[in-house]
């Protein structure tokens, strides 16, 4: 099992590593001078009032020579060191502005997609095994309606329905003002949780019924129920353990898609999260800033799908052995 | 930062409960943790592993705490070097003090620092008298070394100030000299440890009014003896840090600054003789659709600059009271005079119908201005510019203006105080023949475009004297300013026409002054190198229990100065 | 990106490996069951197929509307209404209300129809034309070019979509034509996949083997004989991207990085109603927008639905 997941970490570097050069690239086009936003502000202001001192700085650190191989190697050796860079826009440390909201943002894109497995599968599971009834239909055009309604829209409804009109629940932030206790959080993540994980579960639905309908129809649960195994027992038992490695699957491939529902959900909620900072870094054209949030969401989303391979490897032995080789 | 850990800790208990319930293959049941979770039963419904110190509620029952907001302009920062947007000041007003203070009719002079102050009669030599009692939070007496070293540093540093340029302390006799070196400059005399006579370089009757302003606060020189013009930018200090930045004002910081805003406590036995009612100020940085919904949901005491369509919604919100007034801030078209000569800018002036579009567009909510230049007295021979498109025509035609050209008028995306009108203002200029092109664009593109490429013929802009009178606009004329580069519009970008006519006026007073000034409204009003349309209102909304010396100033940033005198009922 | 409204398409939009886990035709419609009278099969299909049809009435109206916008309404969307004013309700001039900046509402939502329509078709040509070539070079090559291939689009996947096209908008600025490129750009690895997958399946069918051996030339075989018999699948691709475009173009047009604000776009409609008093008392401003999106996008999904089903080999069979 270890030597499993090492060769998984191991896979997923050169994709990190793309996806780093991807977004390191496409900053460095962008117009706007690289040195503002490489140097400790302290010492930059020193440096524009000396040109040949301004210079000499380049030199330094490589911005005469090319952007890639030599520009890219030098950032990422930073990086190793745990040095993002600065931030133009609010001229400190970038590890700082990323550590600061992390964990409003891993919070709610844990509850979020736990709510959203949570009520995604099982639906899925009850709209495969009573198909074509009359609860299939209206859950599964719920399902399309809901994945055909974008999350601001959802949101902005929500916002008016439960804080505006019904005073249950706070339009937005964090936090009350002045207040940092949990129940104050809770009461505050009720409303941005719930709008992702109906975003979320609505494609779920149609997945887990898909794959569910998939398994049903098989020929090992036709021979369960023909020994006469209760219904019951063949649809836990047989039928949707077999269906659950696909849905893993889907709940990986989930997660990129759920960072961006996160992007705009926190845009509306006010939500002090990393998708807040994204927006805000795009607007003020702040490179080093998203290089970071990049390399922060790309670690995240394979990490994810990491967790997902290991919950292969727990659901289905056989997938240890690398069925692909 | 405390309630992180546990937080994320009862999110997964949270889950686990979830998910049990989920079990039942119910949808009902699945979905009921998701939306329909009465609010008051959140806390209820914490699962039993959250830790037990989340569940006592923070009680405020003897403290007064003020918790308001403003616009969300800002920069996360204290120090006078990068003090730029009006919460900022508010904060400086807050935690700081300067040598003198200014009434809410922004002329009147109040001791803050400086208890008595005298000005010589050519309005050149300044005399002002320390408070003895005045201290720093950290016990240390404030004294005359401190404003000599303020001013000092100030003088010798000029262009580490990248915000607002502070032009009186730069202004100081032989400040010129200092620039770079360590040298006090000469017009700086200590008479005694709390007696400071300072005399300019050139005479400014302005001189006390405009050091009432923030960015003139007075530094700790214990404190920041050694600092140097890179380390303003970054200093424990200078980032508004709790514990470590000190001041003299009736605040100290409680919580640093950070994106979000920052927290105050009022100092105990402060020595100006009286202690601030209000124990502690919650100070948010948020955008202002938030505030709007957190006044309504009563989390907000006081929002300063609420858009002023918003007024309506509040307006049935019981407790609150609203102050609609006309803001003093002006909406502008800037013009790049590269690109554009007299007879066009004047032909812009006469197109735009601004009294329709005030009433259709802003819904009244705006107040004409007559294109003069803010601060200025509206003299009986100004060209008021009334809406003629007749005239507009033939002036446009008249000019060098190829009307085959495009005419780009840029504006930030971001403020709906230009979205809003530029439409508006499109169909006028299109109406008299101008091809127009609106370039929306965000910040860091926008500042591209303005401040280095100059491709456009104009922009929308936003600015004015804050009320505070007509020198405080000086620096969108004059080209010794040493901040907002975008704005030292002239008639040739670095050929200062205006400078010396305002340095005239400073320096002159009374019927010689206004004679100076009339002249100087005149040119600026037939040259237009900008064109000032309305001024947008500002809407205070505030809860009623505000009340004692509360005021809103017209220049809404420098509304802290008295917050001594304010109450708070319970 | 990743099309999570077509269960169909994740087993193209999974990294290699994992394609053996997924049951083959996953999400594919499930014609025959042990529990079904064929009546209601048969019952079950004229409904996805209805709805299908359904899709397509709606988008053909939408798409007409857009495009005869000028006959629906007098005014351009645009052009400022003094006589009226600011953020009024509907009326018999202005049939849904006017903006904040007094420009009628329904003209807005017509005009904003064709950027949504523009962004949607506009990204999906561009990336079904880079995914097929690349999908073609990959499956027709082999080797060392389908592995560099792949490796390049797992890591294209691995990105959160918005978030990158967040990050390229704001390099090259907000327009039409870069939220366009920037989709497109980014959204090609699912047709990679597809198309690499179909080929080499093709590849070893009898037909192409039968070409191969009286001797007609790679270039035929592959334009004349493989492209046509990936076209169905493509086709279902295609109709569930331009869902996803338009709903990308609405999100980035919200966040104020899409559509440049004088221009009408459904996304920058609906910004409006971050405002409380616009989304609380002044509902014509926002909700003609948000309902015009998701109709769109529900009558695209339909129409993917029941192309699926028609095109899907083993529906057919069974059928």
């Amino acid at each position: 099992m270890g030597a499993y997941i090492l060769r998984r970490i191991l896979i997923s570097i050169p994709v990190l590593l793309g996806i780093t050069i991807i977004g390191f690239v496409a900053l460095k086009l962008s117009p706007g001078d690289p040195l503002l936003t490489s140097v400790n502000p302290e010492v930059l202001a020193n440096l524009m009032a000396n040109p040949a001192l301004l210079e000499a700085e380049r030199r330094k650190l490589g911005f005469d020579q090319p952007v890639f191989p030599n520009q890219y190697f030098r950032w990422l050796g930073n990086v190793l060191q745990g040095d993002l860079g600065f931030s133009i826009t609010s001229r400190r440390p970038i590890v700082h502005e990323i550590g600061s909201r992390l964990p409003q943002t891993l919070l709610l894109m844990i509850v979020s997609l736990g709510m959203a497995i949570c009520i995604g599968i099982p639906i899925g599971v009850i709209t495969a095994v009573r198909q074509y009834s009359k609860l299939d239909y209206g859950l599964n055009a719920t399902a399309i309606f809901l994945a055909s309604t974008p999350v601001f829209v959802l949101a902005l409804i929500a916002i008016y329905v439960f804080a505006v009109n019904l005073h249950l629940l706070p339009t937005g932030q964090v936090h009350t003002v002045g207040r940092t206790d949990l129940p104050d959080l809770l009461h505050h993540l009720i409303l941005p949780a719930s709008v992702l994980a109906v975003v979320n579960a609505a494609p779920l639905v149609r997945y887990t019924r898909a794959s569910m309908l998939e398994v049903l129809n098989s020929e090992y649960v036709t021979t369960a129920r023909s020994k006469g195994l209760v219904e019951r027992r063949v649809i836990g038992r047989h039928a949707f353990r077999n269906a659950l490695i696909p849905i893993i699957t889907i709940v990986a491939l989930l997660i990129p898609e759920a960072v961006a529902g996160a992007v705009i959900t926190e845009q509306i909620f006010a939500w002090n999260g990393m998708g807040q900072l994204a927006v805000k870094a795009a607007g003020a054209r702040d490179p080093s800033l998203m290089m970071g949030i990049i390399l922060i969401t790309g670690v995240a989303v394979l990490a994810a799908n990491i967790i997902a391979d290991i919950g292969y490897a727990v659901a289905d032995p056989r997938v240890r052995y690398d069925p692909a080789k | 930062m405390r309630a992180r850990f546990p937080a994320v800790l009862a999110a997964i208990a949270l889950l686990s409960t979830a998910c049990q319930s989920a079990a039942s293959p119910s949808p009902q049941a699945s979905s009921a943790p998701a939306s329909s979770a009465p609010a008051s039963s959140a806390p209820a419904s914490a699962p039993p592993s959250a830790p037990p110190e989340s569940v006592a509620p923070p009680s405020d029952d003897a403290k007064t705490v003020l918790r308001f907001a403003r616009i969300s302009d800002f920069l996360p920062s204290i120090h006078p070097v990068d003090l730029g947007t009006g919460n900022q000041e508010l904060m400086a007003d807050i935690v700081f003090s300067t040598l003198v203070d200014v009434d809410s009719d922004e002329v009147t002079i109040l001791p803050d620092l400086a208890t008595e102050w005298t000005a010589s009669e050519d309005a050149t030599t300044y005399t002002f008298n320390l408070n003895p009692a005045a201290v720093w939070s950290d016990g240390e007496p404030v004294t005359v070394d401190d404003v000599i070293f303020t001013i000092a540093w100030s003088a010798q540093n000029p262009t580490a100030f990248k915000q607002i340029p502070v032009d009186m302390w730069v202004n100081v006799k032989g400040g010129a000299g200092v620039v770079g070196t360590t040298n006090v400059p000469e017009g700086l005399k200590k008479i005694d440890d709390h007696t400071i006579e300072i005399t300019l370089e050139r005479p400014d009757a302005t001189f006390l009014r405009r050091i009432a302003g923030a960015v003139y606060y007075i530094l700790p020189e214990h404190k920041l003896k050694d600092l140097t013009a890179e380390e303003a930018l970054t200093c424990a200090f200078c980032l508004g840090t709790a514990g470590e930045t000190i001041g003299s004002g009736p605040f100290d910081f409680s919580e640093s600054i950070s994106a979000g805003g920052a927290t105050f406590t009022a100092k105990k036995d402060y020595w100006k003789g009286k202690d601030s009612e209000i124990d502690e100020l919650v100070y948010k940085i948020q955008e202002s659709n938030v505030s709007v919904a957190q006044l309504a949901a009563g989390e907000l005491d006081l929002v300063i600059r609420v858009p002023p369509a918003e007024g309506e919604g509040l307006a049935n919100v019981p407790g609150l009271k609203q102050l609609n007034v006309p803001g003093v801030g002006i909406f502008n078209i800037n013009f790049n005079n590269n690109n554009t000569d007299k007879l066009l800018r004047q032909a812009v002036a006469y197109a735009i119908n601004r009294p329709e579009t005030i009433e259709q567009v802003l819904g009244g909510l705006a107040t004409l201005n007559y294109t003069i230049p803010p601060g200025f007295k509206v003299y009986d021979d100004i060209n008021k510019y009334d809406f003629d498109p007749e005239k507009a025509k033939e002036l446009l035609g008249q000019s060098t203006w190829d009307p085959n050209k495009t005419f780009r008028l840029a504006l930030l995306a971001e403020d709906p105080n230009f979205t809003v009108t530029a439409p508006a203002l499109q169909q006028y200029l299109e109406a008299i023949g101008l091809k127009v092109e609106l370039t929306a664009l965000p910040t860091a593109p926008y500042s591209d475009l303005i401040q280095k490429t100059n491709d456009f013929e104009a922009f929308l802009s936003f600015g004015g004297s804050e009320g505070v009178g007509w020198y405080q606009s000086a620096i969108y004329y004059d080209c010794a300013g040493l901040g907002s580069s975008q704005l030292k519009l002239s008639e040739d970008r670095g050929e200062c026409i205006y400078t010396e006519q305002f340095e005239a006026a400073a320096a002159a007073t009374g019927d010689a002054q206004d004679e100076i000034l009339h002249q100087l409204a005149l040119d600026l009003n037939d040259n237009l190198p900008e064109i000032y349309l309305w001024q947008p209102n500002y809407l205070h909304v505030y809860t009623e229990r505000l009340g004692g010396g509360f005021t809103i100033y017209p220049n809404e940033r420098e509304s802290f100065q008295k917050i001594l005198d304010w109450t708070y009922a319970p | 990106m990743t099309q999570l409204n077509d269960p169909s398409a994740l087993a193209t939009s999974l990294p290699e490996g994992e394609m053996a886990k997924l049951p083959v035709g996953l999400g594919a419609p499930q014609v025959v069951g042990y529990q079904v009278s064929p009546r209601r099969a048969a019952l079950r299909r004229f409904f996805r197929y209805r709805l299908a049809i359904v899709g397509l009435i709606m988008l053909s109206a939408i798409l007409l509307m857009a495009l005869f916008a000028p006959l629906l309404t007098p005014w351009p969307p645009n052009w400022v209404d003094f006589s009226t004013g600011a953020r009024q309700p509907p009326d018999a001039a202005h049939v849904l209300g006017t903006d904040v900046s007094a420009r009628d509402i329904w003209a807005r939502v017509l005009y904003g129809g064709r950027t949504s329509i523009i962004v949607g078709f506009g990204a999906v040509a561009l990336y079904l034309i880079i995914g097929t070539l690349l999908g073609l070079a990959a499956g027709y090559y082999g080797r060392f070019v389908d592995q560099a291939i792949m490796r390049f689009t797992d890591t294209i996947m691995a990105i959160p979509p918005l978030l990158l096209i967040i990050v390229f908008v704001a390099v090259v600025g907000p327009s039409i034509a870069s939220v366009i490129v920037v989709i497109g750009l980014l959204g090609w690895p699912v047709t990679a996949r597809l198309v690499r997958g179909q080929l080499l399946v093709l590849r070893e069918s009898e037909f192409i083997t039968a070409a191969h051996v009286v001797g007609v030339p790679d270039r035929t075989i592959l334009l004349r004989h493989m492209l046509p018999n990936i076209l169905g699948p493509l086709t279902v691709v295609a109709t569930f991207g331009v869902a996803t475009a338009v709903l990308l173009e609405s999100s980035l047009s919200f966040l104020g990085l899409g559509v440049r604000p004088p221009e009408a776009s459904w996304g920058n409609l609906i910004t409006e109603a971050v405002s409380p008093v616009v989304l609380t008392r002044l509902p014509w401003q926002w909700v003609p927008a948000a309902i015009a999106i998701t109709t769109t996008v529900l009558a695209v999904n339909f129409i993917g639905d029941g192309l699926r089903d028609a095109i899907d080999p083993r529906a057919t069979k069974r059928a």
